[in-house]
């Protein structure tokens, strides 16, 4: 067994919990057992843990469904989740992925008092955070409140869990979404690519280290560069990394009907065997 | 720092309009902001307070309520605008007519009442008939929003 398969093996045994023929004959079988019982029940005591937080309204519900293929009710627009929902995701290979869908904060300054406490509750135990931004809303005051006062204290000034995420990037302009492709026409990609400057040196004081490029910007909604987002958030979570699930929506779904058939034709013929 | 005038005649009154800035664009431009609102605020004769129809978030709002509140806001009458009526859920806008479908009509009330309740804590004097929705780039709204101003406007600047 080459290098290379058997990191493939390895991988799909942690994705899975069932090793392949080829891992078994390499590790003899009571090692193989012996690890997939390990990846199994690593899996069913200690699940990753994902925390989805923001301002009220950007998207988190969306964000969670898209991410990770569920449907789960999208708040009324004018009304949102208004406690921290823990939501469990059973994985292929046994075990599940908890997911918990924060209440919206700047909603009012009395409900903050009370969203807050649950912050700084279910922060400290998540593997991951997520914090989504809005892409076309410029107003970044109350995003700043609320780093400071809320999730750094939280996260004890450890900013390697958090990822900055910026949903709703096909509704930015200049430029407009190519309904066609499913993606950003050219003006568009470069009008995300100036408000995510703007957004690191807004927020530069507040998340240290944030870079334009650390920001992962996407669209819930049609799809769009979740699996850069996925990527990015295994990245940040450590340790748990290897448990989070790396299948996402593709965004082709969405495109036109021959866009759609050319990737998956062309997928198919370049699929790695 | 752009404060911007304009000097409009509507119904045979002149007034002019001080357009401003905003709030929460970031920490760093607030208190600037809200310093320059203090100045500005005992000169006007109406105030109107626009946030849009759709957004939750209204934190930012109470923030500048609370700190524009000493001694000023209770002296000037104030029209919250609720902006861009026409995007608000379901998102059906009624372009023919050009007004609210059925469903963003119960939409805007609902958010009237939200609105209503986020904000009269820090503004007493608020009432619903204080809130009104409109969208400035269809025209909806803007003749209860002239009607409102022009009858804040003192008597006395009528005699031209």
């Amino acid at each position: 067994m080459d290098k290379r398969s058997f990191f493939q093996d390895l991988f799909k045994l942690s994705q899975s919990g069932k090793a392949s023929d080829g891992l078994r004959r390499m590790l003899g079988a009571d090692t193989t057992a012996k690890l997939e019982r390990l990846v199994s029940e690593e899996r069913t005591t200690n699940p990753p843990k994902v925390a989805v937080i923001g301002k009220a309204g950007v998207g988190k519900t969306t964000t969670v469904n898209s991410l990770f293929s569920a449907e789960f009710h999208i708040s009324h627009a004018l009304r949102g989740t208004d406690r921290a929902q823990l939501k469990e995701f059973s994985l292929r290979g046994g075990g599940s992925l908890h997911v918990v869908d924060m209440p919206g904060l700047g909603e009012g300054i009395a409900e903050d008092a009370i969203f807050e406490e649950i912050y700084r509750t279910e922060l400290p135990k998540a593997d991951v955070v997520l914090y989504v931004l809005e892409a076309d809303e410029r107003l970044l005051g109350e995003d700043q409140r609320i780093f400071t006062d809320v999730i750094i204290p939280a996260l004890n000034g450890q900013t390697k869990r958090l990822v900055v995420g910026l949903n709703k990037v096909d509704l930015l302009g200049p430029g407009s979404w190519d309904t066609v492709l499913n993606y950003p026409d050219e003006k568009q990609e470069k009008a995300i690519e100036r408000r995510c400057t703007d957004i690191a040196s807004k927020l530069a004081r507040q998340v240290r280290g944030l870079r334009p490029d650390s920001i992962a910007y996407y669209s819930a909604e049609r799809l769009y560069r979740l699996e850069d987002l996925l990527i990015i958030l295994i990245e940040a979570a450590g340790k748990a990394a290897w448990k989070l699930p790396v299948n996402p929506r593709p965004w082709h779904e969405l495109a036109a009907p021959e866009v759609r058939d050319f990737v998956r034709e062309w997928q198919a013929e370049h699929e790695e065997v | 720092m752009d404060l911007q005038y304009a000097n409009v005649a509507v119904a045979g009154r002149r007034f002019e309009i001080v357009d401003t800035p905003g709030f929460a664009e970031s920490r760093e431009t607030e208190e600037k902001y809200r310093e320059l609102y203090r100045s500005l605020l005992p000169t006007a004769d109406h105030l109107v307070w626009a946030v849009q129809s759709h957004p939750r978030v209204f934190r930012p709002d109470q923030e500048a309520l609370i700190a524009l509140a000493v001694g000023l806001l209770e002296r000037v009458r104030t029209t919250v605008a609720l902006t861009r009526a026409d995007s608000i859920g379901p998102g059906d806008w009624d372009r023919l007519a050009g007004c609210p479908s059925s469903g963003q009509l119960l939409s805007l009330n609902e958010q009237t009442e939200n609105v209503l309740g986020k904000l009269s804590p820090y503004l007493p004097s608020l009432t619903r008939e204080d809130i009104v929705p409109c969208s400035p780039t269809t025209g909806y709204g803007l003749d209860a929003l002239i009607d409102r101003i022009a009858s804040a406007l003192p008597v006395a600047s009528a005699k031209d």
